[in-house]
């Protein structure tokens, strides 16, 4: 108790030492520091952390600008004059600048920013009083379009997220919107800095009081391959649409391409280019990979073929037989060409709607939607970019609950050949196709590797329990899908990469088809996955020829390691 | 006692006075207030600490004997929620929103720990022979929740707060009757953790940490914002610039002025002398607690005046060293000034408890 006495006097002893020393003893100085405030402060902001590729290849970077900033003081008018003389542009439109950049009168205004050197060293010559030139670092990607999605852009801290100031972002400061700029913005900020003196009334430097150096953030490394990404965005040419190259076994993501692009950084500078991106009817600000939903159209084939398999409804050698369509009471369904006699393997070569109308019946939604979930559709696959979609699995609860009516036989058709309410997304297919590559396991995509020294470990794969011979059978039939002549994806074969993959035509009411191809290569030791998606390319077929186009362009470059 | 007990009430009153006054000072620009939302926000407050008080002043206080349990457990999940929360988004979270209302766990967690210290301490544990066991008994046992408190908001990351915990469970150590010999052991325990809990961060964590323990690093550092607020203060001089005048405080030199840095505007428009005043009126308040805490006749009582006591006296020490650059800038703000929702009430909320206990004094 007397202890805790003694405390107390002792705290407030100090307390009144320190408001003695400062409001008695100094009180006259620092009046006098208030009365004549001098003080200023420029901010100098820190540069972002770099992005490079996987051979660590440049590919965003830090420019320098230069801004002229001024000074809150009386004769603001002349200093407007004098720096428009110079820099030959109109005082009115500085000193709306400098009204708009004021936060406080101990921080200097910006009113005009240019990445000119001369222009500046002209101004810096006639050293106007009150005025004062800042280098900051600006965004600069150099691979403009084709990093527009996965890298994405800065922007200035704005009005709506001042509230992050309090988690120590500081005010005007460059913060990640979108892509690997957001979810790796924590890393890739610097601490910013600044120095803060005291000027004469006629703005000259006499005192420096204190400087913080700024701290730049910290480089990220990817996994893309710069040279590949841009391969697959001149495959895709005038397509929209995606092109996924991964990884099978770690989930590195060498390419992840979403077409039509855009300039990302006359996006980020000019208002013009901002406003046309933005209404632009192609929507070229999607990044249609992970943030699109698409019906997966006959692809989902391997999955029903999957669970018939599992679900002992069919055997290896099963087989139903296609006289180019099914009737299903007063309906036909169609397949899209007579197949005749067909097991699985062949089925999937041909892609045969009729083998799978009959094991859909068998199956009901129940089991195609738990191995749909299972394999990772309708949850998101956590890549490491922002504002991913799930896409959705439907189930018969859920037709009841929300659109009011049955779940009947017909849906069970149109769900086995992936039509009907499922949607996906581009990189949910290159998850799901990672399964059978690996022959068990899902594995995460991702895009960064290595943050400064900070090696990042491998992502999480997880083992997904089922029969590896099953997953074998469906593997076969991938397999015959590229090698045999009459399989759908034939040619692929000349590519000479043993590539083993499906194909899927998603109709669309309205529209015209979407095309996808995912695969895998080499079939006896996979390494890559692909995976294709077209909008409106009516066919799958198109889909092959962009795979092709792509592979080969790669293929000659010696991209791939095989 | 009833003269003692509409004492405290004067001295809350005078102190709700300084706080809107200075809040009023933060906030005008030119006489006129630019924020009026915080300054009712804040009126609001404490009219519903006064409420606050109002309930429990009828309640037996003993009664958070048995509430400190279920308080301290669901202080603790919400702790971690914000910890999750914060996970998830990437960057530090102090805040939760439930049914709209947002408030700070963090806050919550001083008034839980409180009790759950003042519990502890008042169970008699016989004495043990063994070194060792004693030991446990009296300080390890009483300790654990509080470092589990502690563990959950120095995560999130505030390191201003979970520290207080820390300085709060030494100060009742000490004056709840541990013997010498284990409260020197317990200190020279937490030395030794302080750079072992530092070696333990990752580098990226560092950083983190020493963002907040500069919380006010916008737009220019801790180091700056400090240079502002001793030129406001000295400023002020004997007599200070007078309600409204404070120049340094209007020009938005200092940032969090109406919260953590509230003593900056009253120092510099009320001066030396004004200082004094609060000053005294702060001294006063801990006096009364501690010549409460002597005249109790129970040890549940006792803990619980020197637990309110030692939670008011190092706010008030550490923001005010803090603001004169005598310590590092950690978020904390300044008893009953300070604007803030969460702490205002959690204020009120001691203080009802204080109240209660002074009309069992006879």
């Amino acid at each position: 108790m007397t202890l805790i006495k003694q405390i107390k006097i002792i705290g407030f002893s100090i307390i009144l030492c320190g408001l003695f020393y400062y409001q008695i003893l100094q009180g006259d100085y620092f009046s006098n520091k208030a009365s004549t405030n001098y003080i200023r402060l420029i901010p100098k902001e820190a540069p972002r952390g770099l992005i490079f590729d996987r051979k660590e290849r440049l590919l965003v970077k830090n420019n320098l600008e230069f801004q002229v900033c001024v000074f809150s003081h009386k004769e603001k008018e002349e200093t407007f004059k004098s720096i428009a003389q110079i820099l030959k542009v109109d005082p009115a439109k500085l000193e709306n600048n400098f009204r708009r950049n004021f936060i406080a009168p101990f921080i200097p205004a910006v009113v005009y920013s240019t990445t000119q050197k001369d222009e500046i060293l002209k101004l810096d010559e006639k050293n106007i009083p009150q005025v004062t030139v800042v280098v900051r670092p600006r965004r600069y990607t150099v691979f403009p379009y084709r990093l527009c999605h996965v890298a994405g852009f800065t922007r200035k801290l704005s009005k709506e997220n001042l509230f992050l100031t309090k988690f120590g972002y500081s005010f005007q400061e460059d913060i990640g919107y979108s892509g690997i700029e957001l979810t790796y913005d924590n890393y890739l900020r610097g601490k910013p800095g600044g120095t803060q003196f005291e000027i004469d009334s006629k703005g000259r430097l006499v005192n420096l009081l204190g400087e913080k150096i700024p701290q730049a953030g910290k480089d990220i490394y990817t996994t893309l391959d710069i040279e590949i990404q841009g391969k697959a965005l001149e495959a895709l040419g005038n397509y929209k649409g995606s092109l996924i190259l991964m990884e099978s076994e770690s989930g590195k993501i060498l390419s992840i391409a979403s077409n039509p692009t855009f300039d990302v950084n006359s996006f980020t500078e000019n208002k013009e280019y901002f406003k046309e991106t933005m209404n632009n009817r192609l929507k070229p600000l999607l990044n249609r990979p992970l943030q699109a939903e698409y019906p997966l159209g006959s692809v989902f084939k391997i999955v029903v073929g999957l669970a018939g398999l599992n679900e002992k409804k069919i055997e290896k050698n099963s087989q139903f037989s296609c006289n180019g369509g099914f009737q299903l009471k007063l309906t036909r369904f169609k397949c899209w060409s007579v197949h005749g006699l067909q097991n699985i393997i062949d089925a999937l070569a041909h892609s045969c709607n009729v083998f799978f109308y009959n094991l859909g019946l068998r199956l009901g939604p129940k089991n195609m939607h738990n191995y749909a979930v299972l394999l990772g559709l309708g949850k998101l696959t956590e890549i490491d970019l922002p504002f991913e979609k799930k896409g959705f699995v439907p189930t018969s609860s859920w037709k009841e609950k929300t659109l009011n009516d049955k779940w009947y036989p017909g849906d069970n058709l149109n769900f086995s050949i992936g039509q009907g309410y499922l949607t996906v997304t581009p990189v949910q297919v290159a998850k799901l196709t990672s399964f059978f590559a690996t022959k068990g396991y899902l594995v995460q995509p991702y895009l960064v590797e290595r943050i400064s020294e900070l090696e990042i470990p491998l992502r999480k794969k997880e083992l997904i329990n089922i029969n590896t011979a099953n997953i074998e059978l469906i593997n076969e039939g991938l397999r015959q899908a590229v090698a045999t002549q009459e399989g759908t994806a034939h040619i692929l074969e000349d590519l000479k990469l043993d590539i083993a993959g499906k194909t899927g035509t998603a109709q669309v009411t309205g529209k015209k088809a979407h095309g996808w191809f995912a695969g895998f290569f080499p079939y006896k030791k996979p390494k890559y996955i692909i995976v294709v998606m077209l909008e409106s390319a009516s066919s799958s077929y198109r889909a092959c020829q962009i795979t092709h186009k792509f592979l080969h362009l790669v293929k000659e470059e010696n991209l791939l390691e095989l | 006692m009833k003269k003692n007990k509409i004492f405290t009430i004067m001295l809350i009153l005078l102190l709700n006075a300084f706080s809107l006054l200075s809040l009023y000072s933060a906030l005008h620009k030119g006489g006129e207030l630019t924020d009026k939302d915080i300054f009712t926000k804040q009126i609001i407050w404490i009219i519903l600490g006064w409420s606050l008080v109002l309930i429990i002043y009828f309640v037996n206080y003993r009664i958070f004997y048995d509430l400190s349990i279920w308080l301290y457990f669901i202080c603790l999940i919400l702790l971690m929620m914000v910890a999750i929360l914060g996970k998830i988004q990437m960057g530090a979270q102090r805040w939760i929103q439930i049914f709209g209302i947002t408030f700070q766990p963090s806050e919550l967690a001083k008034l839980a720990a409180i009790l759950i210290i003042c519990r502890n301490f008042t169970k008699d544990r016989p004495p043990s022979a063994s070194l060792a066991k004693d030991f446990f008994n009296e300080v390890i046992l009483p300790f654990t929740p509080v470092f589990f408190l502690f563990l959950a908001i120095f995560i999130q990351p505030d390191l201003g707060t979970s520290l207080i915990l820390i300085f709060l469970f030494m100060m009742m150590l000490l004056a709840c009757g541990a013997k010498k010999r284990n409260i020197i052991i317990f200190f020279l325990i937490i030395l030794l953790a302080i750079p072992l809990g530092w070696i333990l961060l990752k580098d990226y964590q560092k950083d983190r940490l020493l963002v907040f323990i500069n919380p006010n690093s916008d737009p220019l550092g801790a180091g700056y914002t400090i240079i502002q607020s001793k030129i406001a203060i000295g400023s002020g001089r004997i007599f200070g610039k007078g309600f409204l005048s404070g120049t340094q405080n209007q020009l938005n030199f200092i940032p969090a002025r109406h919260t953590d840095f509230i003593f900056t505007v009253f120092a510099e428009e009320w001066g030396f002398a004004g200082c004094l005043i609060l000053l005294a009126v702060y001294y006063l308040l801990l006096k009364i607690i501690l010549d409460t805490a002597k005249l109790v006749k129970d040890k549940y009582s006792y803990v619980l005046c020197i637990g309110i006591f030692s939670l008011f006296f190092i706010h008030i020490f550490i923001n005010i060293s803090m603001i004169l650059g005598l310590l590092p800038v950690v978020g904390l703000p300044l008893l009953f000034l300070s604007y803030g929702g969460s702490y205002t009430l959690i204020n009120f909320i001691l203080i009802g408890i204080f109240l209660n206990i002074q009309k069992y004094v006879r």
